[in-house]
């Protein structure tokens, strides 16, 4: 397994987040599932980085590792995620080092990642208004004026085009449409003014047009804060609209790291291939598609070699069931990177 | 336009579901969750059905099979045998006999099977229910059956539970499959997987339709999904059909401007093409309680003042182009540019 | 084909099969996880054994009377040569508060014997016979857990008080069982005006306060009738009471796999209501029911012993845990012989198991509840 990560400069870009090698296991009664078998990725300052791949790969892991929020179940059993609050911080944090609860902790939970969920009821409290759960984060952490709070309040909920913030600060999330409450959860993620945003799937349980209007919504809020998103998603035309940078992930391990256009134009990985080949394209593909055979792979069982091989119809025998294969590097300006013998 | 490749014809078909309140459980309300709708799918074809979450689509799918009693309109089925039958009138014995003729698939792998059974009994079940098939003569039709879908006959004594959801999938397509239906209704049968499964998943279902001529009624909310396997498509909006057409010229130049804005949202598979269209504002409302006129007036950009007070009927504008848009024939509309078409090639295999 | 079958990897384990192993399996499994719930099972499969063979351990018949030994304490177990043995009481008597004093005669040692032949009784209910444990030669007595009032030997008393505490909770919850499920399945699975009457039915049956009710219905039995006809009509009362909730939580079940997408498909291939009924609805609520019914046995138990105990349940010369505890209600039988007490905990053994059962068996069938 490799532990080294590529040379640390491959991009000019200053990184909020590099996690470097983490491995997350979950212990279960079933088995030892292998959730994170050595993540490595960057996540460059002011830019939006994509995280891409199927159900299980370990997406979520990766964005709860950051904040620490993994259930008690999963265990960190390596690596190092390192957090720069403002460019060129030296040394950098390593998140890893903070206990789940210590205040070093609860402080950049609250002032440095905010993270968002797909299902924005499972974060909101029903119990308050949006307007009192948007305040209480403020007031921990930014200001004790409590009108100050609330005049706050009201201007994030604004700057997330509610129609009309002053009643929405006033409603019960059950009171919102789902659209609505993820703006009511975006509001309140921003209202820190956070260096890093972690989005899981923010828009996979809303509609389309919703969800052009959240994405929007996002693109429009990064540019303008300039805020770095870690945008995890499993649809490949978000991943297009909306990212810069992009993280490919199959079973525990980033396999490929590009610029969104690369990712798009020149894909390495034949997973990342096969994966762009078995999307229809609109306007574009009729007949069959080209599809990956097999099925998404079991989280208990771990697969030797390259994880993708028993999937991979270009598969060295010998070779990519046997050992695993190194992050390359294959543009060094662009920081795109692949795992894949094919490539080395 | 010969009607006798006609295998359904929807006319006025609506589903509303009561909503009751208090202790006496009083209908204080209709829920409209489908509203008068018309189409029609010939043999053989893949119609298209798509929407935003409960405008109605999988209630109009099982409206048609009266899984749920549909509360008016007529459904025309052509049955190979008993001809064209109004199947909302059928009685039970002609319904038991129409049934076969009609089939669905559902969208969750894992509710859609019954969990107690095996994938044996689950794929049988069709046949012994029709008494099609006993003993030996229904296993070895399961056991074709499962082929056909790509599970091997030995996991016919296995339970859904050992299955992934892919794998559920097709065992689910093998029990629609089983009594030969001329039409399957499909429930979103993707939308639950992932990206890399569902394309196995639409080859699948192209490649039984080459094979055994069914028709589909394919539900879902994926355009791009919809536009790769249909042949015609339907938009839906709040419990109303306001667009049916030919895939490409629903895509190209839509004529309703909720197709449009539909179309304009669909987050396009291409970095470089990144379009920051007039977005739809505001929320789909509530079929218990819609709009007046033209369900889509207070969204709509080219509303005028008739939208808020009739409802435009879904006309043929030609070409089996159907709206129901007031200004259909006046508004120029814009519809999707087709993506740029990326050659991916897979690097050469190599031997160590 | 999208797919060549044979591509397809074969089984995620495969040194075992998980996929032919069929769902109530997987729940046994499960259920075996849980060391508490295993722990309750074990309890019960003892406490019922006892039960069964109630009459060949209780030395005695549990209406024998001996005012000689009128609040015997228990006897005191010894061995002497090799052989064990029990003391005869040596009573005089207290001149102050009229009672007999005990205390063991420690000089007279009196052989227990085992495989005795005794009162005659019939096992299981058929099989006539006399054979007892144990037990001590005519003219003296040996009270494990001492005696009561009248002398009557409490531990035989237990014994065959379990008979119908343990027996008349199990009976009325598996009538309600039965009540409920037809009638929760016929209300979820038909719906409509049915379900609209039955569910006001359940409603006003649910409104009238338990307490009072089983008062009620308890007062209204006729009182000079034999044991098998009281022990009938109080089950009776218990389903009657019980199998509401039963049928509101299997209609909601009923109604969720009613729902189902399989029950869709088997009805849209043309299914009958009996096969949809026998086939896919019932076979899933069986595992909801048994745990229903397993949670409601505690509660049945507990019935019949607060109704013996207020003298409205089972009536002496019949005994249950209940009658028993009745005969232990004045503060002085609590103070001066606590052994009297001894069924509450039995009771509190026997409802427990019930309890850790119940919850083992409700993890096992759904674990994510
Ligand atoms: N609490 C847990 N206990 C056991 N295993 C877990 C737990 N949480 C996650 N896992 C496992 O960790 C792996 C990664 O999970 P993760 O949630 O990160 O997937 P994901 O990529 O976010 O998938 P999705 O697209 O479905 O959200 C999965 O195989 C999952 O089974
Ligand atoms: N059994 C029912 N009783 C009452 N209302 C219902 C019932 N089934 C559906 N509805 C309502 O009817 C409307 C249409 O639901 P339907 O499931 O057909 O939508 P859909 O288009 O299939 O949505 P989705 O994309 O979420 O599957 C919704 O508002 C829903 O709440
Ligand atoms: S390393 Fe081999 S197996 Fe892994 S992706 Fe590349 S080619 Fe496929
Ligand atoms: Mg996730
Ligand atoms: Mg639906």
């Amino acid at each position: 397994m490799t532990t080294e990560s590529p040379s640390i400069n491959l991009t000019s870009h200053d990184d909020v987040v590099r996690v470097e090698d983490l491995k997350v296991s979950f212990y279960t009664q079933l088995g030892v599932v292998r959730a994170l078998n050595g993540v490595s990725f960057n996540i460059p300052r002011g830019r939006v980085l994509g995280i891409v791949g199927e159900s299980g790969c370990g997406k979520s892991i990766t964005g709860l590792s950051i904040m620490q929020l993994v259930v008690a179940a999963g265990r960190t059993e390596g690596g190092r995620i390192l957090f720069r609050e403002d460019a060129g911080q030296e040394p950098p944090v390593n998140i890893l080092d903070y206990g789940k609860n210590s205040p070093e902790m609860r402080k950049i939970r609250g002032n440095n990642i905010s993270m968002i969920f797909q299902e924005p009821m499972s974060s909101l409290n029903p119990c308050y208004t949006v307007g009192n759960q948007i305040e209480e984060a403020i007031l921990l952490h930014q200001t004790n004026d409590k009108t100050e709070a609330h005049k706050r309040a009201v201007e994030v909920l604004t700057k997330v085009g509610m129609p009309n913030p002053s009643r929405i600060a006033a409603s019960y999330p059950h009171e919102l449409s789902g659209g609505m409450r993820q703006r009511a959860m975006i509001a309140m993620a921003l209202s820190c003014n956070p260096t890093l945003l972690i989005a899981d799937e923010p828009t996979t349980a809303l509609d389309v047009t919703t969800e052009a209007q959240i994405l929007d919504l996002m693109r429009g809020l990064q540019s303008e804060i300039g805020t770095s998103i870690m945008f995890i998603t499993h649809n490949m035309g978000v991943v297009a609209q909306m990212c810069d940078e992009v993280a490919v992930m199959y079973m525990g391990r980033v396999v490929e790291r590009a610029t969104v256009d690369d990712i798009f134009y020149e894909p390495r990985h034949p997973y990342t291939i096969s994966l762009l080949q078995s999307i229809p394209r609109l306007g574009r593909t009729k007949g069959r598609l080209a599809s990956i055979e097999g099925s998404v792979p079991d989280p208990y069982s771990t697969t030797p070699g390259c994880s993708f091989h028993p999937r991979c119809p270009v598969a060295i025998k010998g070779l990519c069931d046997t050992i695993i294969p190194e992050e390359t590097i294959v543009d060094a300006a662009k920081g795109h990177t692949v795992r894949c013998h094919l490539n080395s | 336009m010969t009607t006798d490749d006609m295998l359904l014809e929807v006319r006025g078909l609506k589903k509303h579901f009561p909503i009751r309140t208090g202790l006496m459980r009083r209908v204080t309300g209709m829920v409209k969750a489908v509203d008068g709708i018309n189409f029609h799918i010939r043999k053989g074809e893949t119609l298209g059905l798509v929407g935003e979450s409960g405008c109605g689509k999988s209630t109009a799918g099982r409206a048609i099979l009266r899984l749920h009693e549909p509360t008016a309109g007529e459904v025309i089925f052509n049955d190979p045998v008993l001809g064209k039958i109004d199947v909302t009138q059928a009685d039970r014995e002609t319904m038991m006999k129409l049934r076969p003729n009609m089939q669905i698939i559902f969208q969750d792998p894992f509710t859609s099977l019954n969990p107690r059974l095996t994938v044996g009994q689950i794929v049988g079940e069709p046949l012994e229910i029709q008494h099609r098939a006993k003993g030996t003569e229904l296993s070895d039709r399961v056991a074709e059956l499962l082929k056909e879908v790509g599970i091997r006959p030995e996991n016919m004594t296995r339970y859904p539970h050992a299955f992934s959801g892919g794998q559920r999938q097709r065992i689910g397509i093998a029990r629609a499959l089983a009594l030969n239906p001329s039409l399957i209704i499909c429930d979103e049968p993707v939308s639950a997987l992932d990206v890399s499964i569902q394309a196995q998943v639409l080859n699948l279902l192209d490649e039984l339709q080459e094979k055994y001529g069914m028709a589909y009624l394919f539900v879902g909310h994926d355009l791009s999904v919809i536009e790769h396997i249909s042949d015609r498509v339907a938009v839906m909006y709040v419990g109303y059909i306001v667009e049916m057409a030919k895939t490409d010229k629903l895509y190209f130049s839509p004529k309703h401007p909720y197709t449009e804005a539909l179309l304009n949202a669909i987050p396009k598979a291409d970095p470089r093409l990144r379009t920051r269209p007039e977005r739809l504002q505001g929320d789909v409302p509530s079929p218990a309680n819609p709009p007046s006129g033209c369900y889509f007036h207070p969204r709509c950009r080219y509303a005028k003042d008739i939208c808020s007070v009739e409802r435009p009927p879904l006309t043929d504008i030609g070409d089996e182009h159907f709206v129901a848009c007031h200004f259909a024939r006046e508004l120029s509309l814009t519809g999707v540019q087709p993506l740029s078409d990326i050659k991916l090639e897979m690097p050469p295999a190599r031997t160590v | 084909m999208a797919v060549d079958a044979a591509k397809l990897p074969a089984t995620a384990h495969p040194a075992e099969d998980v996929g032919t192993i069929p769902q109530w399996k997987l729940m046994v499994r499960r259920f075996r996880k849980s060391k508490l719930s295993v722990a309750g099972l074990i309890m019960l499969i003892i406490l019922y054994t006892l039960m069964i063979f109630s009459d060949f351990l209780a030395p005695y018949d549990h209406n024998r009377i001996d005012s000689n030994y009128a609040w015997a304490p228990p006897s005191q177990i010894g061995f002497a040569d090799g052989k064990i043995v029990t003391y005869a009481l040596k009573q005089t008597l207290d001149e102050v508060r009229f009672e007999w004093i005990y205390a063991p005669d420690l000089e007279n040692p009196i052989p227990v014997e085992f495989f005795v032949q005794g009162y005659e009784y019939r096992f299981l209910g058929i099989i006539p016979s006399k054979l007892h444990l144990f037990g001590v030669p005519e003219g003296s007595q040996i009270n494990l857990i001492g005696a009561d009032k009248d002398g009557k030997d409490v531990f035989s008393r237990l014994l065959k008080g379990s008979q119908i505490s343990l027996t008349l909770g199990f009976v009325g919850v598996l009538i309600s069982v039965i009540i409920g499920s037809i009638v929760g399945t016929a209300s979820g699975y038909f719906g409509g005006a049915i379900d609209n009457i039955i569910q006001r039915l359940i409603e006003l049956l649910r409104s009238f306060p338990d307490i009072p009710l089983f008062l009620g219905l308890a007062a209204a039995l006729p009182m000079g009738v034999p044991v098998q006809v009281r022990f009938f009509l109080i089950t009776i009362i218990i389903a009657m009471i019980g199998w509401t909730g039963l049928a509101r939580e299997v209609r909601a079940k009923v109604m969720a796999f009613r729902a189902s997408d399989y029950t869709s498909a088997a009805i849209a291939a043309g299914a009958s209501h009996w096969h949809v009924i026998t086939r896919h609805l019932i076979p899933n609520a069986m595992s909801h029911i048994i745990v229903v019914g397993t949670l409601a046995i505690p509660g049945a138990i507990g019935s019949e012993t607060a109704l013996s105990f207020l003298g409205l349940g089972i009536l002496p010369p019949a005994v249950s845990w209940g009658v028993m505890l009745r005969d232990a209600q004045t503060i002085e039988a609590i103070v001066n012989y606590p052994w009297m007490l001894l069924p509450v905990g039995v009771l509190i053994i026997a409802v427990l198991s019930f309890y850790l059962l119940g919850d083992g068996v409700r993890d096992a069938v759904d674990p994510y509840a």
